[in-house]
């Protein structure tokens, strides 16, 4: 076999858009529905006939995980392209290895051409008094919103949060909408997740502190940022609203490595689709995170598959300790049978430490743990490192016996995300094989 | 610093107008910087968020949470049977994740057999599946090897017991599972398996008992007459229907000897010479004039039911005969079973009782009886059936199946079929793909072979709805026997 595409079925089913999507795409993995199969080391490409008269035309490229097909759906992937790819997946012998027919072809060739002219495209030229003044008055209406926030977090403080969850919802929702207004999408972002608190859970008052604090910390840190070091400016800014652009990210210097993909995941926001994809260097040990967002109609620009990992420059929003990343170039997928990390929770403390020492405003982060093993006390599981300190996971149960039956109670490496002894399993790694949780 | 926090909430919570942060709460570091908090901010909100914001601060990052020790948990004994091929689990995998009953099954029994183990992924999957389908437990358990057997005491719900003993099970398992035990038990003992029913009755619920005695109906023979005639007195009407409707099947039970001796008499053959005594005329003589005994009736033998075909005797009568074995007739005519029946049929009046001796042929599972009854007579004795050669069985379930849109299937043990017979299913079927659509096939799919795949795209359909109704039928159809192909070949 000249390409190696070894995904299962529960990593190609990730790359599904909804869940309708997920099941369309399996009822379509059915060798009576193809005609015209076939793959080689770029693509592979199958006809489905569909309610025309014309079957419809689906293809990927291996290279990239990337789809096309002829079918009117807006989609993406649409059903087809994700039955093919099952069908790959569970019956190769469908699939006879050939060279691409002409429409498969002139499609890999286009993206190659795509791919190469997109490195080329110069910036436009920007109108920099234009520019200028737009930043004034961005900067005003910021100052505004943040006046504003601070007389709420003084009222709220002020007045006490017995009666928050009765109040928290219109509150904050009427926030969020006052800090879009003031070009402040970071500090909407921040209100909204007050909004979102669970308020009939345990512990709320703490998270709402934590949260209610935090924003706190960014607008002083953003009125005072001549006192703040340069990183320290960049993380406050971005926190607020003010993010690079792309076209400054494609300029800085950026860290090729091999990025494993330890998990994906989205959410709807308003009409958006925002993609979180957690990204760590094989080579350097560093962590990413990328996210991608895209209207429903539309593609996220990058396909990323837990347990494979893509050759990429990659470069890092600045900030304090640099995650947030953006894709700089993209290479091929490839397929790692081993994942390296972290000894034991002790060293995971260490490192969630610094990181918290070195900004208060560092969220949940991946954490990659070797030498773990399935523990049970008191009714709850924890993995148990090689000294039995263990710390407890939040976790369903079939991901609970999903482990236990992937392990049989051997060691593996755990991919894990949370904070502050909180934690709960992305993915496992075990002889050689990504599973993802 | 957990009580300093404690102390930042408990501010929150009532308000700065109120409260403010107690130093004392506070650890030596922390209080040194709230009072220089407290000396450069006026206002109370602000000390109380910077100074809650440094206690945050520290919080995450100068404690540690609680490390609780936890021993790991034992691992898994080694596997000592070999995984079944990647081409094997790669069927399990799409017979699992749209789940289909019959394919599993077939898969199964194939990895069983060949002593091979499901890869352990599908463990919970397979367990799942175990604790809703006690028929499968079996060969699960048998496939999921060391893992499973590990894995069990994780999930309440996976710890059913594998059947060691029947009585084991109808002791302590669910009622799925006790009636499933005692119909088992009465395949391999029935004797033992009464006497555990008789065991347990008194304390057993109407419903439950009513259950068991419709199980015995499994390995039903003349021992079981004594306990069935004794229970006819339960207070419960579903027992006593359930006893009956047994003892009805038992040619020594009371209430057959008690209808053949009531009917014997009224029923006589009457011989006539004729011409030069060369051919004598055989007609049968029914006495109708007759009072049906209390102890008939006791069985539920009514006497004033009458229809459009049948007087109120005529009716009594007809349900007697039912009772009574055919070959009752052979003996009393000294006739085979096809001149018992022309010789009823001659007549009008006697032609009426044929649907009788159906009834009767298929509770007395007579299959020369049955046979005939089902070429002349156009009568079907579906249990009788069973013994039926087998292109009689087929030509019975394909009629069945153009009549009534049931597929009639014996008690074959989900044979598969011949490739002749499949087809003719379809051919039938297609007609009627609104009524045998996908989920029609998916139950019984492993009894279609394979070699469907090459002929199904030759049935046609008439155009309009149904054809395309049948496409996508038959797409469904070929999906599922490609998997059973993949099954066979992979093992």
């Amino acid at each position: 076999m000249l390409h190696n595409l070894n995904l299962n079925e529960d990593q190609i089913l990730t790359l599904a858009p909804d869940d309708s999507s997920r099941k369309a795409g399996k009822d379509l993995a059915n060798p009576a529905k193809w005609s015209n199969t076939g793959f080689n080391e770029t693509a592979l490409w199958g006809e489905c006939q569909g309610s025309g008269k014309n079957p419809y035309r689906a293809q990927v490229d291996l290279a990239n995980i990337a789809f096309k097909c002829s079918c009117p759906s807006r989609k993406f992937p649409c059903k087809h392209g994700l039955g093919v790819l099952l069908l790959f997946a569970r019956q190769k012998a469908l699939f006879p290895e050939s060279e691409s027919p002409d429409w498969v072809k002139e499609w890999v060739d286009k993206r190659s051409e795509k791919a190469e002219k997109k490195q080329e495209k110069e910036s436009k030229p920007v109108d920099a008094e234009a520019q200028a003044k737009r930043q004034q008055q961005r900067q005003k209406k910021v100052d505004g919103g943040i006046s504003e926030l601070k007389l709420v977090l003084k009222d709220i403080v002020r007045n006490g949060i017995l009666n928050m969850p009765e109040k928290a919802s219109s509150l904050f929702s009427n926030l969020t909408r006052r800090m879009v207004d003031s070009q402040a999408p970071g500090l909407a972002l921040m209100t909204r997740e007050l909004a979102e608190i669970n308020y009939y859970k345990d512990n709320w008052q703490t998270r709402f502190m934590d949260q209610l604090l935090r924003l706190h910390l960014a607008v002083t840190a953003f009125e005072k940022q001549e006192m703040l070091s340069e990183d320290q400016q960049e993380e406050v800014r971005s926190l607020i609203g003010f993010t690079q652009s792309s076209d400054e990210l494609k300029q800085q210097e950026g860290i090729a490595d091999q990025w494993f993909v330890l998990g994906k995941e989205t959410e709807q926001q308003d009409h958006l689709t925002v993609q979180r994809n957690w990204l760590y260097g094989m080579q350097s040990g560093k962590h990413a995170l990328v996210l991608q967002f895209y209207a429903y109609t539309q593609l996220p620009e990058l396909n990323f598959t837990p347990g494979t990992a893509l050759e990429a420059e990659i470069t890092f929003y600045k900030g304090i300790d640099p995650f947030r990343a953006f894709v700089k170039n993209a290479g091929k997928t490839t397929f790692p049978d081993m994942l390296s990390g972290l000894e034991n929770w002790q060293a995971q403390r260490k490192a969630e430490k610094a990181l918290y020492a070195s900004s208060p405003f560092v969220g949940k982060r991946p954490y990659v743990i070797q030498n773990m093993k399935l523990a049970r006390a008191e009714g709850k599981w924890f993995l148990s490192d090689h000294e039995n300190k263990a710390t407890a996971i939040v976790c369903t149960k079939n991901q609970v016996h999903k482990m236990l039956a992937i392990s049989g109670g051997a060691e593996f490496t755990a991919v894990l995300l949370g904070e502050e002894g909180i934690f709960r399993p992305l993915g496992i790694f075990i002889q050689g094989n990504y599973i993802v949780l | 610093m957990i009580k300093a926090w404690e102390e930042v909430i408990h501010t929150a919570i009532i308000g700065t107008d109120k409260k403010q942060v107690s130093a004392q709460a506070l650890p030596e570091e922390i209080a040194a910087i709230a009072e220089r908090i407290a000396q450069a901010e006026s206002e109370h909100e602000n000390q109380f968020l910077a100074t809650a914001a440094v206690i945050y601060n520290y919080r995450r990052a100068g404690s540690l949470p609680a490390e609780p020790e936890a021993q790991p948990i034992e691992a898994c004994a080694p596997e000592t049977k070999p995984y079944a091929s990647e081409s094997a689990q790669g069927a399990l995998r799409l017979v699992i994740s749209d789940f289909n009953q019959s394919l599993l099954y077939f898969w199964l029994k194939l990895c069983s057999e060949n002593g091979m183990l499901a890869y352990p992924e599908f463990v919970p999957d397979l367990f799942h599946i175990a604790a809703n389908h006690v028929t499968l437990r079996e060969l699960i358990i048998d496939c999921t090897g060391e893992r499973g057997q590990w894995m069990r005491p994780f999930n309440s719900s996976w710890d059913f017991k594998p059947a060691q003993s029947y009585q084991q099970l109808f002791e302590y398992g669910t009622t799925q599972e006790r009636i499933l035990a005692l119909t088992e038990w009465r395949k391999a003992d029935p004797a033992e398996a009464l006497e555990m029913v008789r065991q347990c009755w008194k304390s057993e619920n109407a419903n439950l008992r009513a259950e068991m005695v419709a199980a015995l109906q499994t390995g039903l023979n003349s021992e079981d007459n004594a306990f069935l005639a004794s229970i006819l007195t339960d207070r419960s009407q579903k027992v006593k229907e359930a006893a009956l409707n047994l003892l009805k099947q038992l040619p020594d039970s009371e209430i057959v000897k008690a209808a053949m001796d009531f009917v014997d008499p009224l029923i006589s053959l009457k011989k006539s010479g004729s011409l030069l005594g060369l051919r004598s005329k055989e007609t049968l003589e029914i006495n109708l004039d007759f009072e049906l005994p209390d102890t008939l009736k006791s069985y539920g033998i009514s006497d004033l039911n009458a229809t459009q075909n049948f007087s109120e005797k005529e009716y009594t009568l007809d349900e007697l005969i039912a009772l009574i074995p055919p070959d009752f007739w052979e003996k009393k005519f000294e006739m085979n079973a096809a001149q018992v029946l022309e010789l009823f049929s001659k007549e009008k009046q006697t032609k009426k009782y044929i649907s009788a001796f159906a009834i009767s042929a298929d509770a007395f599972r007579n299959a020369a009886w049955a046979e005939i009854l089902f070429r002349d007579y156009d009568r079907v004795c579906y249990r009788a059936a069973e013994q039926f050669p087998l292109d009689l069985q087929e030509t019975l379930m394909l009629q069945t199946l153009a009549q009534s849109r049931n597929l009639f299937t014996m008690n074959d043990g989900g044979r598969e079929w011949t490739l002749d017979f499949a087809m003719k299913v379809l051919e039938i079927t297609s007609k009627e793909p609104y009524s045998f659509d996908k989920s029609y096939y998916r139950p019984i799919i492993h009894q279609f072979p394979v070699s469907v795949i090459e002929k199904i795209g030759k049935i046609t359909v008439e155009e309009g709805y149904r054809q395309s109704h049948w496409k996508g039928i038959s797409e469904e159809i070929i999906k599922l026997l490609t998997i059973k192909n993949q099954i066979i070949q992979s093992f």
